[in-house]
């Protein structure tokens, strides 16, 4: 079985920074769906009439 | 005394990795001071807005401003008084919501940050405290101008926060432990090996675990210096914000299965107490937490926190202990909807309690270490310490001493049904479990306030005061 030692040498952050780059544009991505479909959901719902919306906030 | 002539500053032994600034004892008070290294990136998060905006929403621990005069020969530019936090709790004492909780402030912090133009350089779950039910981001100096294209803490949020939330949700509960072991986070090698299979079908953990493992082990030096993308790293669009994002997704999905344990349903299915037993007993709580008014409780053993909440509605501070994750879990969730901002929810075994760790020992302090509290409830604890836990009467009223002022404790006897039942089958090798040997050595230590039987069981509250 082969051990890794965690403290020797090993430099995480490169490897961390150069995922962001691989994933960057899967995530930017998704949060652009999600801001869409949020925006159509937003959309989709039938606002509120005026009494109706002062009779909520009261 | 002018400032120049003040003997120089103690710093506390966990504050010595950050050269912006470090935290030190003065006159009673945790202060922060900030360097002169420190000075660009503070004066941006004041001038920014940041401070305000994290402070209006409760994610930052607001601080004041010490009017003494920058002091260039000891390079402190500002000394802030943060607001004291009254009991310090570490990840590895927090229960699964709570670390969740620590890690979406975390992040909600980040995402602040971000829209002040800044971005925190480290996401250390020490970070982070609670305040009562509540996480409080506390290391004012983690942040700087944001200027590169990825989070320079990306990884370290992987390792202190992600890498065990998904261990506990997806292997056990009690991988917390790890976090005891690995003071920076588990590294994301190890959690990506013990994670079950399934986990690679999820985006989230998909990304930010097990590509992550394989992307840091990729640009380990075997790669050579040359193999880094150096260049990239400098290019592109920023990146933070959408990183962010979906960590919060990949977080706020983390989420346990339905798991029981031993003593979830301790309080639930209670059958050795009567009602009129259990109301004694919480009417003697209450009243022992009257007449001492004490400033700060543990309450060790406390299960969900019933009788916790006996002191928190009172208006005092209780850290309530137990042993079961998800006694601890629940408590917490539940003092969080009620808004019992008095209590503190922890995990611990009594019988292994957190040690001090860290480099020196001295940099994550031990259980004995912290707050002293005025008062301890030992409530229907001694027989699990005495016959699970193996610990003699003596070793515990020793430890009990050194811990608190006053104790209340319940004697519970060795013929008592729920001791017996710990018992089990074993021999019984606790001659000196009696009630007179319990007196006597309790004795050594503590003077004898109260004693009060709790009718029809068998048992008894001892309330005690420490002799020192």
């Amino acid at each position: 079985m082969k051990l890794t030692m965690y403290l020797a040498y090993l430099d995480p952050a490169t490897g961390s920074m150069a995922l962001q780059i691989a994933i960057g544009g899967v995530v930017t991505a998704l949060a652009a769906v999600k801001l869409f479909w949020s925006k159509l959901k937003t959309l989709g719902r039938k606002p509120a009439s005026e009494p109706e919306a002062a009779e909520k906030s009261r | 005394m002018t400032v120049h002539e003040r003997p120089p500053r103690a710093r506390l032994p966990s504050s010595f990795r950050d050269p912006a600034g470090y935290v030190f004892l003065e006159d009673g008070l945790f202060k922060r001071a900030v360097t002169f290294l420190g000075r660009a990136d503070y004066d941006l998060f004041r001038e920014s807005g940041l401070y305000e905006a994290l402070v209006k929403r409760s994610l930052l621990v607001p601080h004041v401003e010490e009017t003494r005069e920058p002091d260039p020969e000891g390079r402190v530019y500002r000394t802030l008084v943060p607001e004291q936090i009254s009991h310090i709790s570490y990840p590895y004492e927090w229960s699964f919501a709570q670390l969740k909780d620590a890690a979406l402030l975390t992040l909600e912090v980040q995402k602040t940050a971000l829209q002040h133009g800044m971005s925190l350089k480290d996401a250390s779950g020490f970070n982070v405290v609670f305040r009562g039910p509540r996480p409080v981001f506390i290391d004012t100096l983690s942040f700087e101008k944001n200027t590169g294209k990825a989070w320079v803490a990306y990884g370290q949020f992987g390792n202190h926060f992600l890498a065990p939330l998904l261990l506990m949700a997806e292997v056990s509960l009690e991988l917390n432990g790890l976090l005891r072991s690995h003071l920076d986070g588990i590294p994301l090698e190890l959690a990506s090996k013990l994670l079950p299979r399934q986990t690679w079908m999820r985006l989230g953990p998909l990304m930010h675990v097990h590509l992550h493992a394989r992307s840091q082990k990729k640009y380990a030096p075997t790669g050579g210096a040359e193999a880094r993308p150096k260049a990239a790293l400098e290019s592109g669009p920023d990146r933070k914000a959408a990183i962010v994002d979906s960590l919060i997704s990949t977080v706020e999905g983390v989420r346990l299965p339905g798991a029981k344990t031993e003593w979830i349903d301790y309080y639930k299915e209670l059958k050795h107490y009567s009602r009129e037993a259990e109301d004694f007993k919480q009417s003697a709580v209450r009243r022992v937490v009257e007449s001492l008014r004490p400033r700060l409780v543990y309450d060790l053993g406390g299960n969900v926190g019933t009788y916790s909440r006996l002191v928190t509605q009172q208006g005092i501070d209780c850290v309530c202990y137990d042993i079961d994750p998800l006694c601890v879990n629940q408590n917490y969730l539940e003092s969080k909807r009620n808004g019992d901002s008095h209590m503190l929810p922890l995990l611990m075994d009594l019988t292994n309690p957190t040690p001090p760790l860290g480099f020196g020992l001295n940099e994550r302090l031990g259980f004995l270490d912290r707050s002293r509290p005025d008062l301890t409830l030992a409530l229907a604890l001694m027989h699990h310490i005495r016959i699970t836990g193996n610990v003699p009467l003596a070793r515990m009223a020793e430890v009990l001493a050194r811990m608190t002022r006053h104790l209340l404790i319940e004697w519970v006897p060795k013929e008592d049904r729920m001791a017996q039942s710990i018992m089990g089958n074993r021999p019984d090798i606790f001659e000196d479990y009696t009630l007179a040997n319990f007196q006597s050595v309790f004795g050594d230590y503590f003077s004898q306030e109260k004693a009060e039987e709790i009718p029809g069981t068998g048992r008894t509250l001892y309330l005690f005061c420490n002799r020192v």
